[in-house]
């Protein structure tokens, strides 16, 4: 059944309280994984476990765009969180994605070359 | 299932509860377009939770409201949304088929002015297609480019 809670703190029996802002404002709030090079075989580019995301365009080797079906607030109030799956590979928030959008790039971590790979990011912060 | 009464309720909300209670979509659509003649072509893949929203309707909020948003976005002075209350107040859209779908994502999320002149120059900037059709190996991705074959 669905319901509400109203509550501005939670205790715990022993080690003390917590006010609920903290579990609001740091909530993933948009998050994906893309799978550029199909090692998932769903095919390449396929979005897995995704929240809030209506599209990923694929802009070039290693290069995308997560785009938020509920935009964030503005283009500095988030926080973006970046993972790769595999080792010696690295996946980076682009910073001049504007409000509407999560840029990737993902790099081998030792030839510093952009490359497909599986990447992965949360986003926490404030939506529009 | 029947989609809840959604009007008024934060566009966020209506998304978690779509994924609890619908299975995702994996379309096999795909939207091929340049944006500048200097980049390969970028491929626009549609997100399979996203694609149950669209074919559930009473979710999603009407295209021209992302239009809006991106009008505030383009300003000099843009520091922040001020009008996100069009996300979650303007009454959702109805289901859609997956082809009205697609032509709404590629209104909300390709830039307008690919969408808006898709046929204006020597040949198309953006093709509609499906997965199969695209290269099957990423080896020259960089050098993809929309076919001269499908002048317009």
């Amino acid at each position: 059944m669905a319901g509400k809670i109203i509550a501005d703190q939670i205790e715990h029996s022993t080690a003390g309280s917590l006010d609920t802002s903290y579990v609001v404002n740091g909530a993933t709030v948009c998050c994906a994984m893309i799978d550029l090079p199909n090692d998932f075989t769903g095919g390449a580019n396929t979005v897995y476990g995704s929240v809030n995301v209506s599209s990923y365009t694929d802009s070039s080797t290693g290069n995308g765009i997560a785009i938020p079906t509920n935009s964030f607030s503005s283009n500095t109030d988030r926080v973006v969180v970046t993972g790769a799956v595999g080792s010696n590979k690295l996946t980076a928030f682009v910073t001049n994605a504007t409000a509407s959008q999560v840029k990737l790039q993902a790099t081998d971590a030792g030839t510093d070359t952009e490359q497909d790979q599986v990447m992965t990011f949360t986003a926490h912060g404030d939506l529009a | 299932m029947q989609t809840p009464e959604f009007k008024g309720t934060h566009l966020f909300d209506r998304l978690c509860w779509a994924k609890e209670n619908l299975d995702g979509v994996q379309s096999d659509y795909r939207v091929v377009y340049e944006d500048s003649v200097d980049e390969c072509a970028k491929i626009l893949v549609p997100d399979p939770n996203w694609m149950a929203c669209a074919l559930q309707g009473g979710i999603l909020p009407p295209v021209w409201v992302y239009h809006e948003l991106a009008k505030d976005e383009a300003q000099p002075d843009f520091k922040k949304h001020t009008r996100g209350y069009l996300l979650h107040q303007t009454e959702p859209v109805e289901a859609m088929t997956e082809e009205e779908a697609i032509e709404y994502l590629i209104m909300k999320d390709c830039p307008q002015g690919v969408w808006m002149n898709w046929d204006s120059g020597n040949k198309p900037k953006m093709v509609i297609c499906k997965t199969e059709q695209l290269p099957q190996t990423r080896t020259w991705r960089n050098a993809w480019r929309i076919s001269d074959e499908l002048a317009a």
